[in-house]
């Protein structure tokens, strides 16, 4: 790889760094959405997380296309942008959650006046 | 241009305030300063998917995200906590386990990425992307974007179901 700007070649952002920091966020994500007991709140964790997930797909696109990853006789014009797609893909259905996520917390509060998760326990063993 | 000063930078400090901002989300006890950080960490999220040559899903991240989901959480917050705010987004019992179940997740996750071999190689970064984008979505992808949109009708319509006063 040329290093026109002389920088120490491990300081060079290559998709280690997109991926741990994907991790990091997942794994925050994840504390908020175990730990929160807001139900609100654990909807907001998700996204955190699907947001990361976002992240490390969009990097394996710009890092891996299909072309070196050795798949070839993929139909399509130019189909080096599948992470890309994909991160849509979970943009959309990241939305169509969060909607159908927030019309069920407001249900329950309708009917319970609460929207802690330790209090809606009707079906608890 | 992976290895420019201040594409290094950019990707410290963008990543720093992202992930500055999503604890503050998991640690704030208020739920709407939560809300507020997200919108903060979302935000950040399109200035790395810009770093990473992806301009479409980033307006498409600020556009969704920023835009719309947020308004929906803020709207969500507004019609469930009536008068107390304070201690809104209080942890449950089992918070330490939590944060033992996501650090190990952590550890786990950095050393898969660390100790796997990447063929990375290639180059998008002379691609226009948006353009590249909307051609592979509508001959490739075109069957899962036209599913997607039937999910986003029926979570719309679901949403609306769900939600509304019998």
């Amino acid at each position: 790889m040329p290093n026109p700007s002389g920088l120490p070649i491990a300081l060079e952002i290559s998709l280690n760094h997109f991926l741990v920091l994907s991790a990091i966020l997942f794994s925050i994500g994840l504390f908020g959405a175990l730990s929160k007991r807001n139900a609100v709140a654990i909807l907001m964790c998700i996204e955190l997380m699907l947001n990361s997930v976002n992240i490390a797909l969009v990097a394996f696109a710009r890092f891996i296309p299909p072309a070196s990853a050795g798949v070839t006789g993929f139909p399509g014009s130019y189909p080096a942008l599948g992470g890309q797609i994909f991160a849509l893909f979970v943009i959309a259905v990241a939305a169509a959650e969060a909607a159908v996520g927030l019309g069920i917390v407001l249900a329950v509060y309708r009917n319970r006046r609460t929207v802690a998760a330790d209090n809606i326990d009707l079906m608890k063993w | 241009m992976t290895n420019d000063l201040w594409y290094n930078l950019a990707f410290y400090g963008v990543s720093a305030v992202l992930i500055l901002a999503s604890l503050l989300v998991v640690v704030r006890t208020s739920i709407v300063h939560s809300a507020l950080f997200l919108v903060v960490a979302f935000g950040m999220t399109a200035g790395i998917f810009v770093l990473l040559h992806a301009e479409f899903v980033a307006a498409v991240q600020v556009l969704v995200y920023v835009g719309a989901v947020a308004i929906v959480v803020l709207f969500g917050i507004m019609m469930t906590h009536r008068a107390y705010m304070a201690e809104s987004n209080a942890t449950n019992q089992q918070w330490l386990w939590a944060a033992l179940v996501s650090l190990a997740f952590l550890i786990c996750g950095v050393l898969v990425v660390v100790f796997t071999p990447w063929k990375t190689g290639g180059d998008i970064t002379k691609l226009d992307t948006t353009m590249e984008i909307g051609k592979v979505l509508f001959n490739t992808y075109a069957l899962p974007f036209e599913i997607v949109s039937v999910l986003l009708l029926a979570a719309t319509i679901g949403a609306i179901v769900v939600a509304r006063e019998d």
